[in-house]
């Protein structure tokens, strides 16, 4: 009877060493049949190719929104790892947190609404972002992870989609902005730049407002917030010279010149490297 | 007897235990300790220098790093490191740090000449070696030695693509002010296709040649990605006049006009660049 005793304490003790690490599946375990139950869904977003219209936009964010429903759903059934559960709890509901925006993506882009479609791309980038750090941190490969290309290839499209409609907008707004400024009496001296200016720059004010409301391509944010800025620039510069003409300063006024020359090559470069050459370069502002 | 015994038991034991891998030297963490004490001082003395505004200043505040660098080395060999994989590890850091020596010396040298072209390339090289000993010095948990040489010499270098900028601009200036002197001679484009052909035929090898003198500058060190973003846009534009030019000598004033916005685009573009490098002699000023 000697040896049954050594063989159970040697299993009692086996035992007891591995429930030391804590229950439920353990984590390697874990990984492989949580990567393997995001991967069918991995390979739906895909295929999806890259939208090249609104229509096109609301059915690949549809494909996003039922693909990680299902994904969290499916992850949710899994055995965790007894002390990984607030971490993979925190991951799944992070998961789970895409498919808001990737449904509000789809409304919005099914209503052709640019602006929300273009806020919800950003929301939806964030929340991809965020749900494959975090996938990453834990040691998924497919979870979280595999979302990240087919997401962006998605927001590239919608990008490219509303881009086309802001570059078409703001061109028809810089257009007739042009007419208008075109259609100005020229200048001939101080006095008569001081009354030309005010009516430029009322001109020029109205038009990049209204070019300030458009619904900016998600992940052009920067580029077209320094197009602005760098014609916000040559506009108080303008300002500047039409004060210097009103008080008949001509010696700090073709200084201001110089200035204002310098700050609208800037400017319409910008625009120009935009696409938009009717509000850089080949306008008159 | 006995409890002397008892007690020397435990001595012994001690003592077998703590050379029981053989005498390797100091431990990592020791060493550590000691190498960044001794590299501190040394680190101080570059990263308080002045930043130099001209090259006698580059060339004293380089040989003065030089003298540093090398007696941090020669400090850092004197010391005894711990052994096996460690000793090739810090032999290997050590030896990164020397190698920042040469470059800083040939830049003592370039700028008491002063060369403006072997300024900027030991300048470089200067970095890259910099970069490459804080990289295997930190990667080893240094924090003086090699990891903080790198944002001291980077006061250098910014020095040093200050003085050689400076220069550069007022090169590029002249440059540029003595091409605008000769297309200010050019015949103008006239009324006529034929007669804009013409003075564009005159115009281009004006604007190749500008560009071909313009990338012959020494660019100062750091500054390769805007001066290399204006030339690329030179090139632009002077394949645009090409074509421009092409399209006046075909007689095609549709393509004239077409091609006529995009010059003009690709013209301030390149304006837009020159300004933003300081160039506004090359850029709206000058046009």
């Amino acid at each position: 009877m000697r040896r049954p005793v050594i063989v159970l304490a040697t299993a009692v003790a086996l035992a007891a060493t591995l429930s030391a690490c804590g229950g439920g599946a353990s984590k390697e375990s874990f990984l492989t049949k949580a990567d393997a139950a995001c991967g069918p869904g991995n390979g739906t977003v895909g295929a999806v190719t890259k939208p090249s219209n609104l229509p096109e936009l609301a059915a690949a964010a549809g494909t996003v929104a039922t693909t990680v429903d299902s994904q969290a759903a499916a992850l949710r059934k899994l055995d965790v790892p007894d002390d990984d559960k607030a971490v993979v709890a925190g991951f799944i509901a992070a998961l789970a947190e895409v498919g808001g925006p990737a449904r509000a993506l789809q409304d919005a882009a099914g209503k052709t609404d640019d602006k929300v479609t273009a806020q919800a791309a950003n929301d939806l980038k964030g929340k991809t972002d965020s749900a494959a750090s975090q996938a990453k941190a834990y040691g998924l490969t497919a979870c979280g992870q595999g979302l990240g290309t087919p997401v962006a290839t998605v927001i590239d499209g919608g990008r490219t989609v509303i881009k086309a409609a802001f570059v078409a907008r703001a061109e028809n707004l810089c257009t007739a902005a042009n007419k208008k400024a075109d259609a100005l009496a020229e200048p001939r001296s101080l006095a008569t730049f001081a009354r030309y200016i005010t009516s430029y720059v009322a001109i020029s004010e109205k038009l990049f407002g209204d070019i300030k409301a458009l619904a900016v391509p998600p992940g052009d944010d920067t580029q077209i917030a320094e197009m602005l800025v760098a014609q916000e620039k040559a506009i108080a510069k303008q300002k500047e010279a039409q004060t210097a003409a009103q008080r008949g300063n001509d010696a700090q006024f073709d200084k201001l010149v110089d200035e204002i020359t310098t700050l609208v090559t800037a400017a319409n470069a910008k625009f120009d490297a935009y696409s938009l050459r009717n509000c850089g370069t080949l306008s008159s502002f | 007897m006995r409890t002397r015994i008892s007690l020397l038991i435990p001595t012994v034991a001690l003592a077998a235990a703590l050379t029981g891998c053989g005498d390797d030297g100091p431990s990592k963490a020791g060493f550590v300790a000691k190498a960044d004490a001794a590299c501190a001082p040394g680190n101080d003395a570059i990263s308080t220098t002045a930043k130099p505004t001209n090259a006698q200043q580059v060339a004293t505040a380089a040989g003065a790093a030089v003298t540093t660098i090398d007696a941090q080395v020669g400090t850092l060999r004197a010391m005894k490191a711990p052994g096996g994989k460690d000793k090739t590890q810090i032999q290997a850091i050590v030896n990164a740090i020397a190698d920042v020596s040469g470059p800083t010396r040939a830049l003592q040298d370039a700028a008491g000449k002063p060369d403006d072209a072997a300024m900027s390339s030991a300048a470089r090289d200067m970095q890259a070696k910099a970069d490459t000993a804080a990289g295997s010095a930190e990667a080893y948990g240094m924090t003086q030695c090699g990891t903080l040489l790198k944002p001291g010499l980077g006061n250098m270098f910014d020095g040093v693509k200050n003085v050689v900028k400076v220069t550069y601009v007022g090169k590029a200036g002249g440059l540029c002010r003595d091409f605008l002197r000769k297309v200010n001679t050019l015949p103008g484009p006239g009324s006529s296709l034929a007669s804009a052909a013409r003075a564009l035929d005159s115009l281009l090898p004006l604007q190749v040649k500008l560009t071909a003198d313009l990338r012959a500058l020494p660019v100062p060190p750091g500054d390769e990605g805007p001066v290399g973003e204006y030339l690329a846009a030179l090139d632009g534009l002077n394949t645009k006049t090409k074509e421009f030019t092409a399209a006046a000598k075909a007689n095609n004033p549709r393509l004239v006009v077409a091609l006529g916005d995009e010059f003009e685009v690709a013209a301030t573009a390149v304006n837009a660049k020159f300004d933003a490098y300081g160039l506004t002699t090359c850029g709206t000023v000058g046009t």
